[in-house]
């Protein structure tokens, strides 16, 4: 197969549109790790569960996939408040393997949930809103994937506005810096951390609608997605939301070529091959300083 | 510390209790594992067993093959039952595959084991059939198998026999129907794309693909391989844009075959055809729903004919429909003719060795003794016409060719029996796509 520039430039950007989703994704762990410091090993069968949310609200409904995120943002907001106050709350100044066992339980309650809710038979919308495509010179832009792209960067900015411009994200992040010294100044860190999880659950839902624009949903997606969302931050280094992007960049078009040019089957190999030998060359990340 | 030593009488009672368990443990396995009983002088009843997905990633083919079966297996019992064998009754066991190879083991042994059937079905997913068949051939079962990758029939298994056809059929006769249409149409088929899932269903229905393009001259610029559970299909079908292929060929299952629809309908693939052979993903009541109007125009090969004409098959169809409220796809149909089958051989089992009709060797040879071209198995078949070489393969295999047009599949191919004419090439094709 001959690589013409234009089939290189067309992987590059299937590569691009789908860096911003990764990030997006990863966004909402970000924000729970960074300030948590909690390992949670169950964020991905959570975006899971928002795939599958979306896939039953756009089926009943009739409605668009990120149309289902105006019902499913409030929802996991609530539902990650729930989470943190029921059970992440414990575990916050626990042991890692405590948390392990405390998410890696989550995990498995949700897989199970999703497998005898919806079955293990993959499910995909039948139809979609945003059909067809547009072009930009030889590159094809399929219109779901370019508005589901330009609507997890358009989140990602607002959530840098949010962290950087506002009194509570400013909290939340002082709050990563040092938890003591945040409740010091009178912060309430318990509804501070509450509400952040909730955040980092709704990112984690307008994520999934974005993705199930494209893609279809099984019981073990929270595999793909969960592992790939780990990779970003320990790839990135920091728990820094535009380092996590660069991140998703390198790792999605990485994907994307090897995809397209060595086997369909070599995802997987491509993106936690690159993982292994950055970490192998610079064991703090890409971004990271030794401390 | 010191260890105080048991005393010889409590060495010697341990010891004599190991050996009884042991000689017990010993005698209770062999005769569970025991074949079903060969040797009756009346036969009420003959457990047969069914193996499917109706879990997991492939209940959508399972859930219809057991739904058939019993369909079978119903209608079986109401016309009489086995009367050769004093008008003995079939009872169905399902048991769930759960879609992996582990859980088609599992069922094929508790059915062998547990339930001692003499006939077993199954298991669709051709993989998942030869972790069965390593159980049931060992133990002397006849498995019926619905499996359709060439080399179940061809691993020196004894007690195997299949009606369906075999994959490298299909993928011959898509090929062949394609070739056919093109010639029709004065049109010249140069370039093709070969895309396949890579378990052993969809390798081997490549490989017939490529011996098709061998004899017809075609080249093939693109052999796309991946997993069945592949998530996004973007890269695969920009490729095949940029191969520009006069048409694609494909082996799918479900979920990636509607994938696959979907994503080329976004990306604007446009071929004179994009054939599917083995059965399933692109012209099944489930796929169309699935992927809108993504599948018109999609062409498959089925071992089934839902169109037939017979009374059979027509009441087939109808009791499947009214059941599961969808017609039969190439899933049930297969079963429904294979339960069929394994009645007609049963009937002459029972006429060949009145005294022991349920021995494997027996059913083997009564299998072989069949010639059906009448009643519903052969009535129900694509070709009319079962008979089983020696490796348990039906020397009168024959696939049909289904299109989508519309909101559902009608038969196209061959033209004999046809329900409308094939749309060749698409619609949207020009000769510059």
């Amino acid at each position: 197969m001959m690589l013409e520039i234009a089939t290189i430039l067309q992987a590059v950007v299937f590569g691009l549109l789908n860096a911003g989703i990764y990030a997006l994704a990863a966004a909402g762990l970000v924000l729970m790790f960074s300030m948590l410091n909690i390992i949670n090993f169950a964020h991905g069968d959570f975006l899971m569960l928002g795939m599958y949310v979306t896939y039953f609200l756009a089926s009943s409904l009739t409605i668009g996939p990120i149309t289902t995120a105006i019902f499913s943002i409030p929802l996991f907001f609530a539902l990650g408040a729930a989470v943190y106050l029921g059970a992440l709350h414990k575990i916050v100044r626990a042991t890692p393997l405590s948390q392990l066992a405390v998410t890696v339980a989550l995990l498995v309650l949700l897989r199970n949930f999703a497998l005898s809710a919806w079955g293990g038979e993959p499910k995909a919308l039948s139809f979609g809103v945003l059909q067809g495509l547009t072009t930009l010179g030889p590159v094809v832009l399929p219109l779901s994937r370019l508005v589901a792209a330009l609507a997890s960067i358009g989140a990602l900015v607002a959530l840098e506005v949010f962290l950087k411009k506002t009194h509570f994200g400013i909290s939340i992040r002082a709050a990563a810096d040092d938890q003591e010294a945040t409740a010091l100044m009178g912060v309430n860190t318990k509804m501070l951390f509450t509400v952040t999880v909730g955040i980092g659950m709704a990112l984690t839902a307008f994520a999934a609608s974005l993705i199930m624009t494209f893609q279809q949903v099984n019981p073990l997606s929270g595999l793909l997605y969960g592992l790939l969302t780990w990779v970003l931050i320990a790839l990135a280094g920091t728990g820094r939301i535009k380092e996590v992007i660069v991140a998703a960049v390198i790792l999605a078009v990485a994907e994307s070529l090897g995809m397209f040019f060595w086997d369909p089957r070599a995802r997987n190999l491509v993106v936690y091959g690159i993982f292994v030998l950055v970490l192998m060359v610079k064991p703090t990340g890409l971004f990271g300083r030794k401390s | 510390m010191s260890v105080k030593a048991i005393t010889r009488v409590t060495a010697a009672v341990i010891l004599i209790l190991v050996v009884v368990v042991a000689a017990g443990g010993i005698y209770f396995f062999s005769t569970m594992t025991k074949g079903p009983s060969t040797t009756t002088t009346k036969v009420q009843s003959i457990p047969i067993g069914i193996v499917e997905p109706e879990t997991g990633t492939f209940a959508i083919f399972g859930t219809e093959a057991v739904a058939a079966a019993q369909i079978a297996v119903d209608d079986i019992n109401a016309a009489g039952g086995i009367k050769s064998m004093g008008g003995a009754t079939l009872t169905l066991i399902p048991q769930d595959s759960q879609s992996t190879v582990d859980g088609a083991s599992a069922g094929a042994q508790k059915l062998v084991s547990v339930d001692h059937v003499p006939i077993l079905v199954g298991a669709y997913v051709s993989r998942h059939t030869l972790a069965m068949l390593g159980i049931t051939d060992p133990a002397g079962v006849i498995a019926v198998i619905d499996g359709i990758v060439d080399y179940l029939t061809a691993s020196n298994f004894t007690y195997v026999f299949r009606v369906a056809p075999k994959q490298s059929a299909y993928a011959l006769s898509t090929a062949q129907f394609v070739r056919e249409q093109a010639l029709a149409h004065n049109l010249m088929i140069s370039k093709v794309v070969i895309i396949n899932e890579d378990s052993i269903f969809g390798k081997m229905g490549a490989v017939g693909y490529e011996q098709a393009a061998l004899n017809y001259g075609w080249q093939v610029v693109d052999h796309i391989e991946y997993s069945y559970d592949i998530t996004d299909m973007t890269s695969i079908v920009q490729r095949i844009i940029n191969d520009k292929p006069d048409v694609v060929l494909a082996v799918p299952y479900f979920t990636d075959g509607v994938l696959f629809a979907k994503t080329a309908q976004t990306l604007g693939l446009k071929a004179m055809l994009i054939a599917g052979a083995g059965a399933s993903g692109f012209a099944d009541a489930s796929s169309i729903k699935a992927a809108s109007d993504a599948l018109q125009y999609y062409t498959m090969s089925y071992g089934y004919n839902p169109a037939k004409n017979t009374p059979e098959n027509v009441k087939f169809v109808q009791e499947f429909t009214a059941k599961e409220g969808r017609p039969p796809t190439d899933a049930g149909g297969e079963i429904y003719y294979s339960m069929w089958a394994i009645a007609a051989a049963l009937e002459a089992g029972g006429t060949l060795n009145p005294s022991n009709p349920l021995d494997p060797n027996n059913l083997r040879k009564a299998f072989l003794s069949l010639d059906l071209t009448s009643g519903p198995a052969a009535a129900t078949y694509p070709t009319g016409h079962i008979k089983f070489a020696d490796n348990g393969d039906n020397q009168y295999a024959g696939t049909v060719v289904l299109q989508v047009i519309g909101n559902r599949a009608y038969l196209v191919w061959p033209p004999t029996g046809a329900e409308r004419a094939p749309v060749f090439p698409r619609p949207d094709w020009t000769p510059s796509s």
